[in-house]
């Protein structure tokens, strides 16, 4: 299933997604540790106790909670096209912590028309206050001219 | 979590089946997880597009550990190292979702533990909406 979508009709390779930002709070991770685990719940993601002594300064975020930011930002971006026919990847290459703000930063790569449809390879990454990457990944998606 | 109740990296087996799990993308569930992301986009409200309210596709990503380890509780301290997620169909607001997976391989990989697994997502039609392969590295 494909969709139209205005903004990646005119889109060329090299041409960046809009940024976003996110600053990451003790209460989101909570939060979104009670959707994802449950009664399951990994004390990296709550307990600080836990998470000094396994190395970490302070509780981690889950890897998928950024994941929300980049749809987040792909959705804002891209609309309808972002919820039906695309794909994501991505690879967890540091860790988040209360307080840090995550920037999602994209730029298109890949254009290929096959008609009706066109797919766009985005490369995203997400990095940190510190201008450290935390996350990498692509986003493809699959848009139909209007 | 009792640190005694998991399963270890040795005891998972490639093709080892989930237990299958059902979920209902209610509305309190889609505004909670908008809300924790902040993705307030007016996309999913529309009524147009796809006939009815749909959630961001990366809820289904809040599934993905829970369905894995109701079958393979984790001990403590396993971290999530990578996923590949398609995204088929928009997730439908009032759908209920059946969840099904298995381990799909379990390796070393620079002196690490990895287990790599696949979930599919489908709805009451049996239709797929999403699949996910996912890779959790342990600390054992």
């Amino acid at each position: 299933m494909s969709l139209p979508n205005p903004f990646a009709t005119d889109l060329t390779p090299g041409a960046p997604l809009p940024q976003s930002k996110q600053v990451i709070t003790r209460e989101m991770i909570w939060r979104y540790g009670e959707m994802v685990e449950g009664d399951r719940r990994n004390p990296l993601h709550y307990d600080q106790g836990v998470a000094v002594e396994a190395g970490y300064p302070d509780i981690i975020a889950h890897g998928t909670l950024s994941l929300g930011f980049v749809s987040r930002s792909l959705a804002q971006a891209l609309g309808a096209p972002w919820l039906t026919g695309s794909k994501i990847s991505a690879k967890y290459i540091g860790a988040v912590f209360p307080g840090d703000e995550i920037t999602v930063h994209g730029v298109l790569r890949e254009r290929v028309t096959e008609e009706p449809t066109t797919r766009l390879v985005f490369e995203y990454w997400c990095q940190n206050q510190h201008g450290q990457k935390v996350i990498v990944g692509k986003a493809t998606v699959l848009t139909q001219a209007e | 979590m009792s640190p005694t109740n998991f399963v270890r990296f040795e005891e998972i087996e490639p093709g080892q089946s989930f237990i299958r799990t059902t979920v209902v993308l209610s509305p309190e569930l889609i505004e909670s997880y908008k809300d924790v992301v902040g993705d307030r986009n007016p996309l999913y409200d529309e009524m147009s597009t796809f006939g009815c309210r749909v959630a961001p596709p990366t809820l289904g990503a809040i599934y993905l550990f829970r369905s894995f380890y109701a079958t393979f509780p984790p001990p403590p301290g396993r971290l999530h190292a990578s996923l590949e997620c398609d995204f088929f169909q928009p997730w439908r607001e009032g759908e209920i979702i059946t969840i099904s997976g298995h381990v799909v391989d379990k390796y070393l990989k620079r002196g690490k533990k990895y287990v790599l697994f696949q979930l599919s997502f489908t709805d009451e039609h049996g239709t797929e909406i999403a699949r996910a392969r996912v890779e959790e590295a342990t600390p054992e």
